[in-house]
């Protein structure tokens, strides 16, 4: 059925996009908000990102492959957003160390409440729109490393390099987050 | 570093991943899916519009199966393999030496071609409104017969509801006067969103579908033969499945024929309909007149097969001359779907680039300037089957300040059970569109559905309220921030429209039967708080006399404002504090009036850009100079000795007729009791357009009888001619004003 709906939608049928959209709005926005962290800057993504789907869907070769196709352009629309909205520069955390690796002074291990939420939160937004990213699919999406591969494009070696940086990038940006 | 557990990061990213309850994600999902399609069909109605160099990708019908019935033309033409005029060896493919209809214009005139000239520019796609006034609306003739195309969009309404089903009907909403057309779809199933679509005119609000239309073109709706066949080529057009017959296209060329006439090929395997492409004297379109040699000659470069009537069908005045056999080409704009043809390389059926069926002719229609405004009703209605939604607002002139409010009314004018089922939210909602402007909000509904049980009599309301969302990127973002801030319905000055919309089902199983979408529009004009008290046109005449002030300082006719403002550049030694201070007071220098001089002291007034005026009192001073004594707004009222100024407005429970001779006015006063007695006698002035009424009443002694009870007296004031057609102005105060609005809060009183 929903392979139809992409064939119909790659043929230029609106009605089966907007079908394909009523289906996948949610998780569009849900990965939108996880990797950007504002809901107004994830309604946009999830705006654009179904907007230049339909621009390109003709593009798409093989309908099988539409959810990691959209994935792939949710990424590159939430890092479009995050330039636009923000004039945010992404910055990687590779760089930051912390003395020979020790926790700063008064850090505390990652724990819960409030603070540590908080602390996540701008820790995860110290990261790339990439690292973010492989991190969601991984992590709370549960996809595999040749499925993130085939969703961002990438090789998989990438993927796993790339994920073991964001790893680390996060954990070194907890030790600037946490509060102490 | 901190190490992460990886139940702990996976738990943050779900949690990022969640925004509001769940009522509160199911309703943004749908709000979001809704803008998703509303600004694809934007994108698209643009390119359709504006000719924009879009991707070139289509729109395309369902379930071709049942189309071809419709489109009977449309032909398993494999055989024509036969006569070669699909292969290599036919007509040659496009090329640099190809010309198009809109690059030989004077090949076309050598030839003595009578068709009207047109050209990709000249495609028109109608909007609903223009439709409807094409198919018979505002009394013109329905122009039965003709094919137009309209970017619109087809509902499916049920009409007729037995008790266990409902007859269905599709029809397109018009949005001049609100009028149904009715949509004969035949066998056509087909996308029901908005798109362009072919539709011939077959009875005064009725008309029958012929297609959905590509815009593949770069130009726009109409493309050449040649890009036609591109397409083709491309095989963009490739039946699926669900789509055996592709959508339609407008192509722009020259409609000929071959008048030699070819008995039918002996070969019995040829289904009886191809002898539309083969027997006879062939047509063509092609992308410029052609000459043809004698004898079946070469076909056309460039050209597209057609069937062989198509020439006699559809070429506009077509001519045939006998001797020598010769048919005089025609230029137009031929709706054209794609014809089939099996085997080869098709392992299904797949469009021949090099034939194509002629479906209709697509003629300019004549389409009348847009009408001179029109008084504004502010009633609007539309009954669909057994429903029935009203919209009503009190007026529809406003000013920005003011809060709009309305009623919408969802009836149901059947009398035995029913269901409705929709959004939780209810049935109604309310549109915004700015006329001549991009401001824009739609409707939003929420996507659960919530089933109703409906009887005779049953009956919904719903207040003017506000609906839709935004894009933070549009240029009106702020306008769209501050309307969603501002607790009341408030609008800048322009004209507007508000529409109040039902969108229901009566399923009883709830949101699954036919749709019902009903729609009441009611225009409104809204103008700027200071531009309602301009004076009105004759009113400054019927004025003339009349003595105001500023609330304080000097009194002075309104005739001193009848001049030049130039005060400021007189060179009376009174004006010279006036250039100087205006500035530093943060007046405006210039634009003055002297509306009063003494040996003593001096009054200005000026136009501000925030208000209506501004005062300021020069005074001579004891050293012989002159001095600022006092500045600021002036709010002019009518003063009599002793007497303090009373503004006043119309009644509403009791509007005037324009019989009416007995008004019955509001008036705010701190002793509403004793107002009417204390009247002094009204200044009533009758003019062509207006009759102007300023009022004053003597001086309550505060506490008082009849102080304290409220602030609104209502009382009545005898004409001496009925009102007719005239409006009625409150010159109480300056600049008048139109009594139908609230007048501002008064101070002072007549010294």
């Amino acid at each position: 059925m929903e392979r139809e709906l992409v064939e119909g939608a790659r043929q230029g049928d609106r009605a089966a996009f907007d079908a394909l959209v009523r289906r996948k709005v949610d998780v569009v926005f849900r990965t939108s908000l996880a990797i950007l962290g504002h809901e107004a800057d994830a309604e946009d993504a999830t705006q654009e990102t179904f907007l230049l789907a339909w621009r390109k869907l003709p593009s798409l070769r093989d309908p099988d492959r539409f959810d990691a196709w959209l994935g792939r352009i949710t990424v590159n629309a939430s890092r479009l957003i995050l330039r636009q909205r923000r004039g945010v520069r992404e910055i990687s955390t590779d760089g930051i160390e912390t003395a020979g690796g020790h926790l700063p002074r008064g850090a505390a291990q990652f724990g819960d409440a409030t603070a540590d939420t908080d602390a996540f939160d701008r820790a995860f937004e110290r990261l790339t729109v990439h690292e973010r990213a492989v991190l969601v699919f991984h992590h709370r999406d549960e996809l595999g490393l040749a499925e993130i591969a085939d969703r961002l494009g990438i090789p998989v070696g990438t993927v796993k390099s790339r994920l073991h940086r964001a790893r680390r990038a996060l954990e070194r940006a907890m030790t600037i987050e946490q509060p102490r | 570093m901190i190490p992460l557990e990886e139940p702990q990061l996976a738990a943050h990213l779900a949690r990022r991943s969640i925004k509001g309850t769940e009522a509160q994600q199911i309703v943004r999902s749908k709000r979001l899916a809704d803008e998703i399609r509303s600004r694809i069909g934007a994108e698209a109605q643009a390119r359709h519009r504006f000719g924009g160099a879009a991707a070139s990708w289509l729109s395309v019908l369902r379930s071709g199966v049942r189309v071809q019935a419709t489109l009977g033309a449309l032909l398993v033409i494999a055989a024509l393999a036969w006569t070669g005029l699909l292969s290599g060896g036919g007509p040659r493919h496009p090329g640099p030496g190809d010309s198009s209809p809109g690059q030989s214009p004077a090949t076309a005139s050598s030839i003595g071609a009578s068709s009207p000239s047109i050209t990709a520019d000249t495609v028109q796609v109608l909007t609903e409104k223009q439709l409807e006034e094409v198919v018979g609306g505002s009394g013109a003739t329905a122009d039965i017969g003709r094919v137009v195309i309209a970017d619109v969009q087809i509902l499916l309404t049920p009409s007729q509801c037995s008790a266990s089903a409902c007859a269905t009907e599709y029809s397109i909403l018009g949005t001049a006067n609100g009028r149904v057309i009715g949509v004969d779809v035949g066998e056509l199933d087909f996308s029901l969103a908005r798109a362009p679509f072919a539709l011939r005119i077959v009875a005064p609000f009725a008309v029958q579908l012929i297609a959905q239309v590509g815009s593949p073109s770069s130009s726009g709706v109409s493309m050449t033969v040649a890009e036609y066949r591109t397409e083709i080529l491309n095989q963009r057009l490739q039946p699926t499945p669900e789509r055996t017959v592709p959508i339609a296209f407008v192509v722009d060329a020259w409609l000929e024929t071959q008048v030699s006439t070819r008995a039918c090929p002996l070969i019995a395997t040829i289904p009886p309909l191809l002898t539309d492409f083969t027997c006879g004297g062939w047509s063509w379109l092609t992308p410029a007149p052609f000459e043809w040699s004698e004898g079946l000659g070469s076909p056309p470069p460039g050209g597209l097969l057609v069937q062989n009537a198509a020439y006699a069908d559809f070429a506009s005045d077509p001519v045939i001359q006998a001797s020598p056999p010769l048919a005089e080409p025609r230029r137009g704009l031929y709706l054209i779907a794609p014809a089939h043809t099996q085997g080869g390389t098709c392992s299904i059926d797949c469009e021949a680039p090099n034939a194509g069926s002629v479906l209709a002719r697509v003629d300019p229609v004549e389409l009348a300037p847009s009408p001179e405004p029109t008084a504004l009703s502010s009633h609007a209605e539309m009954t669909l089957g057994a429903f029935r939604l009203s919209f009503d607002l009190p007026k529809t002139t406003w000013t920005s300040s003011e809060s709009i409010t309305g009623i919408s009314r969802l009836e149901y004018l059947g009398s035995g059970p029913s269901a409705m089922s929709g959004s939780i939210g209810g049935p109604l909602g309310f549109e915004l569109n700015e006329l001549n402007g991009s401001r824009h909000l739609g409707v939003v509904y929420d996507d659960a559905c919530s089933i109703k049980s409906i009887g005779k009599g049953f009956a919904l309301t719903a207040s003017l309220r506000k609906d839709g969302g935004y894009d933070a990127d549009l240029p009106s973002a702020s306008f769209y921030a501050s309307f969603f801030a501002d607790p009341q319905y408030r609008l800048p000055p322009g004209d507007w429209e508000l529409t109040a919309w039902a969108d229901f089902e009566t399923d009883p199983q709830g949101c699954s039967g036919p749709e019902y979408k009903l729609k009441a529009t009611i225009g409104i004009h809204v103008i700027s708080a200071t531009e309602m008290q301009t004076p009105l046109p004759s009113s400054a005449d019927l004025a003339a006399g009349l003595t105001y002030y500023c609330g304080n300082g000097e009194r002075f006719d309104i005739e001193s404002l009848s001049g030049p403002a130039n005060a400021e550049q007189s060179a009376d030694p009174a004006v010279a504090p006036l250039r100087s201070l205006a500035p530093q007071l943060g007046l405006e220098p210039t634009h003055w009036w002297s509306v009063y001089r003494s040996t003593t002291a001096a009054e200005f007034l000026g136009r501000t850009s925030s208000g209506p005026y501004d005062y300021v009192v020069i005074e001579l001073r004891g050293d012989g100079s002159w001095g600022l004594k006092g500045y600021g707004d002036c709010q002019m009222q009518y003063v009599e000795t002793g007497l303090s100024t009373i503004a006043w407005s119309i009644d509403p429970a009791n509007p005037p007729t324009p019989g009416t001779r007995e008004l019955h006015v509001l008036a705010r006063d701190l002793c509403p009791g004793t107002l009417a007695r204390r009247l002094g006698k009204p200044v009533i002035r009758y003019g062509v357009d207006s009759i102007l009424i300023a009022l004053t009443a003597s001086l309550a002694a505060p506490g008082g009888p009849g102080c304290g009870t409220g602030q609104t007296a209502a009382f009545t004031l005898q004409l001496d001619e009925p009102i007719g057609a005239r409006t009625l102005i409150d010159g109480s105060i300056w600049p008048s004003r139109d009594a139908r609005i609230v007048p501002p809060q008064l101070s002072g009183a007549g010294g």
